[in-house]
């Protein structure tokens, strides 16, 4: 049996940060990405005031860089890239495509700066 | 005759054994030589105690080397020259066989290049020496009545060293009777207590011979205490208890003069009469000795080889894992139900854990919790194979004790002729012990072993718990615990714990047979038991049967 993921509490809120940054690229984050930050916010037991964070890829990527585990860093861009398509099914308009066009340049960006081995 | 019968059954037992019983065919052998060959009287003793002064005083001549370097001595046969040429006493040839590559090589010499020889041995040239370890046996062709009737063979003599105890007891299965020569001056040691029981193991007829009586002793006065002394020494520590002769012929075979020259004559007088005249009585009683010696041979075998036939069956059990799961299969069970029990429980933990984050339908993000949440699952897991590790250790001491008890109770029983698979059966006991030590000293030291079906099984629930949040439903995989129902008979549907606690149970029970098959199926051992089988294999049949033709030919009650 492979042990468990084990993150410290500042893993834990690079983590939260990283996620909350890609969740409010464009603004405020969707509903779909709220529930999550919730939950997990919950799970990691750090408040909402505290994760907050504003940045662009090499902000996002620095954070999640500190973690030590390269599955934890693969996690987090597997799970973006999970949200994002829940994201996308539900709010898709065809008439704006600039969440999509934005998610995949964040996403391209920092798939290239995370280091995931 | 009686004697003739019980040569034509010893060679019908011997072929009914098939050259199996090296114990028994040593006797039968024994017999077949007793009835065609002369007596063979073999002079026994420690070294240097005067086997060849005695033989050479005993023949009157001066046939035999005396005072040869032990490194060069060997058995010397003194055989009947039938050569009308050669005078009384005198030594008609003398034959050397070697050992050459294997093979026996025979080199005729004449007595004065047989001293020449001799002489030889006793300067250190490295090139005679060699020469000298390669002879097998010398026979010595004399001119002497005595030996027509019979073969004496002298011999190197005990305890000087192991190449030289090696040659003499090389002569004992074909020793009719013997003549222990013992010192006067150092008489009856411990080390010849220990060759004389060996003798008297193979059942030889003994007589003993105090040879260098001279020192220091100077008349017949004297010769008459000093004997008297020795036998009352003798019987007090049990010393005559191994001779036929129950008195002591002191002698000396160096003093020629009036007193021991007639002393030593009246030796030969009595030995004439007791034995070199009654060879052929000698002969037929030695014939019913052995004839008696082989019917216990041959139950001690029959014993021997039924208790080995047991061992090697208790050994084969062991190997068979089914019967040890079927034994221990509820003793792993029982003893780690707990720590199943809390596996079980932290698994559904994790389940409901994994249910509440599947509902968001973001398969990532469930793995994640789940890797992230699994400590309390993974802590019941190592939990669970320390159980297992201390409880394994625990039944692998307990195998270990039995199969070295086993072991050595064959080593005991295996046959002295059967060296390979001794020292094979020796050297697996000493491995084992050694790992039992180990074993022992390491009760509490985990992670040696592993539990792949049972990490797979619960990786498995993991897996199917996180991509399948609603399983835990009641399971229709009755049908691997219920088989073939009778009919009418309705399956009772299993609740996904009960499948679980089972799966996992019966994860647990296959790691364990798999473990214990592991340990059983040392190659080393497997391959002395086969080995063992293959000994032992139709060793009964061949035994009763032999037994069936010693019974028709057994001597009269009264005869015995």
């Amino acid at each position: 049996m492979h042990p468990p993921l084990k993150l410290c509490k500042d893993e834990r809120l690079w983590f939260m940060q990283a996620l909350d940054a890609v969740a409010g690229r464009d603004g405020s984050p969707s509903n779909a990405w709220k529930k999550q930050l919730d939950r997990l916010g919950e799970l990691f037991m750090i408040d909402e005031s505290d994760y907050r964070f504003q940045a662009g890829a090499p902000g996002i990527a620095e954070k999640v860089n500190q973690i030590e585990s390269p599955k934890v860093r693969l996690y987090f861009l597997r799970i973006i890239h999970d949200i994002h398509l829940l994201e996308f099914k539900f709010l898709f308009r065809p008439w704006d495509e600039s969440s999509l066009k934005n998610f995949d340049k964040l996403y391209s960006k920092l798939v290239e700066m995370i280091r995931v081995d | 005759m009686r004697r003739n019968e019980y040569v034509v059954a010893a060679r019908k037992i011997e072929s009914a054994l098939d050259k199996h019983h090296s114990s028994v065919g040593e006797i039968t052998a024994h017999i077949s030589h007793l009835a065609q060959a002369p007596l063979t009287v073999v002079v026994l003793g420690e070294f240097s105690a005067g086997k060849s002064s005695f033989l050479n005083r005993l023949l009157q001549t001066e046939a035999l080397p005396v005072a040869v370097l032990p490194r060069t001595a060997t058995l010397t046969r003194l055989v009947y020259a039938n050569d009308e040429m050669v005078k009384p006493g005198e030594v008609a040839r003398v034959e050397i066989e070697r050992n050459v590559g294997g093979k026996a090589e025979v080199e005729v010499v004449s007595h004065e290049e047989f001293v020449t020889l001799q002489r030889a041995a006793k300067v250190h040239d490295i090139a005679v020496v060699q020469d000298l370890a390669r002879i097998r046996e010398v026979r010595v062709f004399l001119q002497e009545p005595l030996l027509s009737k019979l073969q004496l063979v002298d011999t190197p003599g005990f305890n000087h060293d192991q190449a030289m105890d090696d040659a003499t007891l090389s002569i004992l299965d074909k020793a009719d009777i013997v003549f222990w020569i013992t010192d006067a001056m150092q008489p009856a040691k411990q080390t010849e207590f220990e060759k004389l029981k060996l003798l008297k193991e193979r059942g030889k007829r003994i007589w003993l011979i105090v040879n260098k009586g001279d020192v220091n002793v100077s008349d017949k006065t004297a010769w008459e205490e000093s004997r008297a002394s020795l036998q009352a020494y003798f019987d007090e520590i049990g010393f005559l208890d191994f001779f036929e002769s129950k008195t002591v012929e002191l002698v000396s075979c160096k003093e020629k003069e009036d007193f021991w020259g007639e002393n030593f004559d009246h030796t030969k007088a009595r030995l004439g009469n007791e034995i070199f005249n009654l060879d052929v009585l000698w002969s037929a009683r030695l014939v019913d000795d052995e004839w008696g010696r082989l019917s216990s041979v041959l139950q001690d075998e029959c014993s021997r080889y039924s208790e080995l036939q047991r061992r090697c069956s208790a050994l084969r059990e062991s190997i068979q894992v089914d019967s040890w799961g079927a034994c221990d299969e509820s003793g792993v069970v029982d003893a780690l139900r707990l720590q199943v029990m809390k596996l079980d429980g932290r698994l559904s933990q994790h389940s409901s854990v994994a249910k509440e984050w599947a509902n968001n339908g973001i398969l990532s993000m469930t793995a994640f919790v789940m890797d992230y949440t699994r400590e309390p699952l993974f802590d019941a897991f190592v939990e669970l194979s320390w159980a297992y590790e201390k409880h394994i250790n625990v039944w692998r001491i307990q195998y270990l004790t039995e199969t070295i008890a086993v072991l050595e109770k064959i080593y005991g029983i295996l046959p002295r002729s059967q060296d390979a698979l001794r020292a094979e059966a020796l050297t697996l006991v000493n491995y084992y012990r050694l790992l039992h030590s180990r074993l022992s000293k390491k009760a509490d030291v985990g992670g040696e072993f592993s539990l792949p079906a049972l990490d797979c099984t619960s990786e498995l629930f993991n897996h199917l718990l996180v991509k399948y949040a609603s399983i835990d439903v009641p399971c229709s995989f009755t049908v691997e615990q219920d088989g073939v129902l009778p009919a009418g008979k309705q399956a009772e549907a299993l609740s996904s714990k009960d499948y679980r606690q089972g799966r996992l149970l019966s994860a647990l029970e296959k790691d364990f047979l798999a473990d214990i098959g592991r340990f059983t199926r040392d190659p080393a051992y497997l391959g002395l038991v086969e080995a063992l089988e293959e000994l032992s294999d139709g060793a009964s049949e061949r035994l009763t049967h032999a037994l069936c033709i010693w019974s028709e030919h057994a001597p009269a009650v009264e005869a015995l």
